[in-house]
């Protein structure tokens, strides 16, 4: 937003301007202290400027966005974009290696990027964001290694990243070659009175937002005032991610916001509740906000509540509620579910249409969820184990009832590189949740812990699959181009059936 | 060139079901039918897999005389050269030399995973670090090149012989390499600097 972190965005245009060997900037800050937001305007002040040669917002919720592979195409696409000169060495590189996309990370970095780069000559800034959501196995991040090898080669160009401070990405950022390039900020480091003032100016302005919407409520002009202000900030404790949930929070159009500050405010840090961090008890008390009206005893609603929410942060694709309930039939119809998830707006992105998916707004959410420690309270407490079991056997019911033969009507012995419309018969014969089954049952099965209690009830399941649809789901993988992962997902079930063979 | 069966667990379906997948691969890949319609029927008697869908899927095609059992061998990968010369193996990846380049395979699945290239000669042979995190390889440009493996960059060039190197290898530690080529000269090097030793 507009005013805040006017002390970070100045470093950053410091070191933009700084003619010294610093070429790469690691924005390294927690989880909720605002890196994304900050890599946005960065990114759009450099475009605004003409700096900007390409950027990249990884992502876990989209599988392109958290693909190590796509990061270097996509950059050369970006910058084939913007520089004339970029794109008439980029083409006869295109033409010679149509499968690039599939190659290594280093040769992707060498022809997409260090080749044109040499021959073009500009200053250039690549934004990459959140590159911790990258899925990655490597012990240092294999993109920063890939990076320090290249760095000298295209020396006018500056790189802007941002993750959170986890091993992998320290350790690339500790490469030899990396580290004296390299300018550090920590975010979660900064003046505390300065990101204070940002978060006051963050919430004036969208409370000031909120009075004027809902201009029938009878807000002042002044609402909610400075001393509330200062009460949230302090709350907040540095974190942007607790301002930005309550702001989303207050500003439900189901209730009167002031009503729903209030409740905020009169949040003290009662015993129940000691030792909790900002995020933590804020978290809590929307939860249970979400429930005020509910009897505590309605065991159904609660059960509900946590089937929803847990396969919501627990699926490894984000899913539309429409899919969902085609997941969740104990759950009910895509209303039922609609319903269990709209106290929760504040926390889950939930779209307006039955199609889309709904999403997480942050990482922290979930961590919070299925930690036991910080989600103190049971009734909210998502055990991953207990939950993956659940989503499991949901798999294997909708694969038994929904697999076939020639499930998308092909004609007799087709050849699939020929048929037309190969993704509109995928979308309408296999769709969204028989599609995510056969992809990741595996890996929910991988998740269950192998003392659990439902294991003779899964060992059962998988076996019926063996027997009965085992062919029918070769074919949707087929299908669906994922042949490999079938193999992946038999090794999976071999390591499982390892763990839990002393049971039977 | 094949990818030999990996035994683990007595698990028969697991062990059936790759089976069935890899070495009908390319087959249903391009037509799916061929699940039923080949792949199935081309099944070992004796198999799990057979026993538990031929009279599901029952076909006018029978094999009369065919293996009863599943044999070694996996997948068979077609490679557009005339021969493959050098293989490493290395915890599911393997490497081959197919003229200029160094393929790298993952052995689960059998597919393409990268490809590296730099020699501008052929690859005579390839040898895996004990770590599998590197690569080393020697080549008829008679350069010996070390390759990180992950991300497919060459970590180093070594010059020296005069001739088409034939053969490499990679020390335990990482830290020595050893070559042997047409000059004559068997080379042992650290990673550092190469030195000549007989």
């Amino acid at each position: 937003m507009k005013g805040t972190r006017r002390d970070v965005l100045f470093q950053l245009e410091q070191w933009l301007k700084d003619k010294e060997d610093k070429r790469v900037f690691w924005l390294n800050g927690l989880a909720g202290t605002g890196k994304s937001t900050i890599a946005q305007t960065f990114a759009e002040m450099c475009f605004a400027d003409g700096k900007l040669g390409a950027s990249f917002f990884c992502s876990r919720d989209f599988e392109e966005r958290s693909n190590l592979r796509s990061i270097f195409p996509t950059l050369a696409f970006q910058l084939a974009h913007r520089y004339p000169r970029f794109r008439q060495e980029l083409l006869p590189v295109l033409a010679k290696n149509p499968d690039i996309g599939k190659e290594s990370l280093c040769s992707q970095m060498e022809k997409l990027i260090v080749d044109p780069f040499q021959a073009m000559q500009a200053l250039t800034i690549v934004v990459i964001d959140a590159l911790d959501e990258c899925r990655d196995e490597e012990p240092a991040s294999a993109l920063l290694s890939v990076l320090s090898r290249y760095m000298d080669d295209i020396p006018l160009v500056k790189f802007f990243i941002t993750g959170r401070p986890e091993p992998r990405i320290h350790s690339g950022f500790r490469l030899a070659s990396l580290h004296p390039h390299t300018d550090i900020l920590r975010l979660h480091e900064v003046e505390p009175t300065l990101v204070d003032n940002d978060i006051k100016l963050y919430l004036k302005t969208r409370f000031t937002e909120i009075t004027m919407n809902r201009h029938d409520c009878g807000l002042g002009e002044d609402w909610p005032g400075p001393h509330n202000v200062d009460i949230l900030c302090k709350k907040a404790a540095g974190f942007f991610i607790y301002a930005s949930t309550v702001v989303k929070f207050v500003a439900s159009r189901h209730y009167p916001p002031d009503e729903r500050l209030a409740f905020i405010i009169s949040l003290s840090q009662d015993t129940t509740h000691e030792g909790k961090s900002g995020v933590d008890l804020l978290y809590t008390r929307v939860l249970e906000e979400a429930f005020h009206d509910a009897d505590s005893y309605n065991h159904e609603l609660y059960s509900r509540f946590k089937s929803v929410v847990g396969a919501v942060i627990l699926i490894f694709h984000p899913l539309s509620i429409r899919a969902l309930s085609d997941l969740l039939r104990d759950c009910g119809t895509p209303s039922r579910i609609s319903s269990a998830l709209c106290t929760l707006h504040s926390l889950l992105l939930i779209p307006d249409s039955a199609e889309d998916p709904v999403r997480i707004f942050h990482k922290s959410f979930p961590d919070f969820l299925t930690d036991p420690e910080r989600c103190t309270d049971t009734q909210f407490f998502i055990d991953p184990s207990t939950h993956h079991n659940e989503i499991l056997l949901s798999c294997l019911n909708v694969m038994k009832e929904r697999l076939k033969r020639n499930i998308c009507n092909l004609d007799g012995q087709v050849d699939l590189n020929k048929v037309k419309d190969l993704p509109t018969q995928r979308a309408t014969y296999i769709g969204d949740s028989l599609g995510y089954v056969c992809c990741f049952w595996t890996k929910h099965l991988e998740k269950v812990s192998s003392d659990s209690d439902g294991m003779e009830e899964v060992y059962k399941a998988i076996n019926k699959f063996f027997e009965t649809g085992f062919l029918f789901w070769v074919e949707v993988l087929t299908l669906m181009g994922k042949l490999d992962d079938a193999v992946y997902a038999l090794n999976d079930i071999q390591r499982w059936h390892m763990l839990v063979s002393h049971t039977f | 060139m094949f990818i030999s069966a990996q035994t683990g667990v007595p698990d028969k379906w697991t062990s059936d079901s790759k089976h069935f997948i890899l070495e009908n691969f390319d087959a249903i890949c391009n037509s799916p039918p061929q699940i039923y319609d080949s792949a199935l029927i081309l099944c070992p008697s004796l198999s799990w897999l057979y026993g538990c869908y031929s009279e599901k899927f029952p076909s006018k095609v029978k094999v009369v005389m065919g293996p009863a059992e599943w044999g070694a061998c996996t997948r068979t990968v077609s490679c557009i050269n005339d021969y493959t010369a050098t293989l490493a193996y290395h915890n599911n990846t393997i490497a081959t030399c197919l003229d200029n380049n160094i393929t790298i395979f993952n052995a689960l699945t059998g597919s393409q995973t990268a490809v590296l290239s730099g020699h501008i000669k052929y690859v005579i042979s390839v040898a895996f670090s004990s770590d599998g995190t590197l690569l080393v390889s020697g080549s008829g440009d008679k350069t010996i090149k070390l390759w990180d493996v992950q991300t497919g960059g060459v970590v180093k060039t070594f010059y020296g012989h005069t001739e088409t190197i034939l053969s490499v290898s990679i020390s335990v530690t990482n830290t020595m390499i050893a070559s042997g080529s047409r000059d004559e000269q068997f080379v042992c090097g650290t990673l550092g600097q190469g030195s000549v030793l007989s």
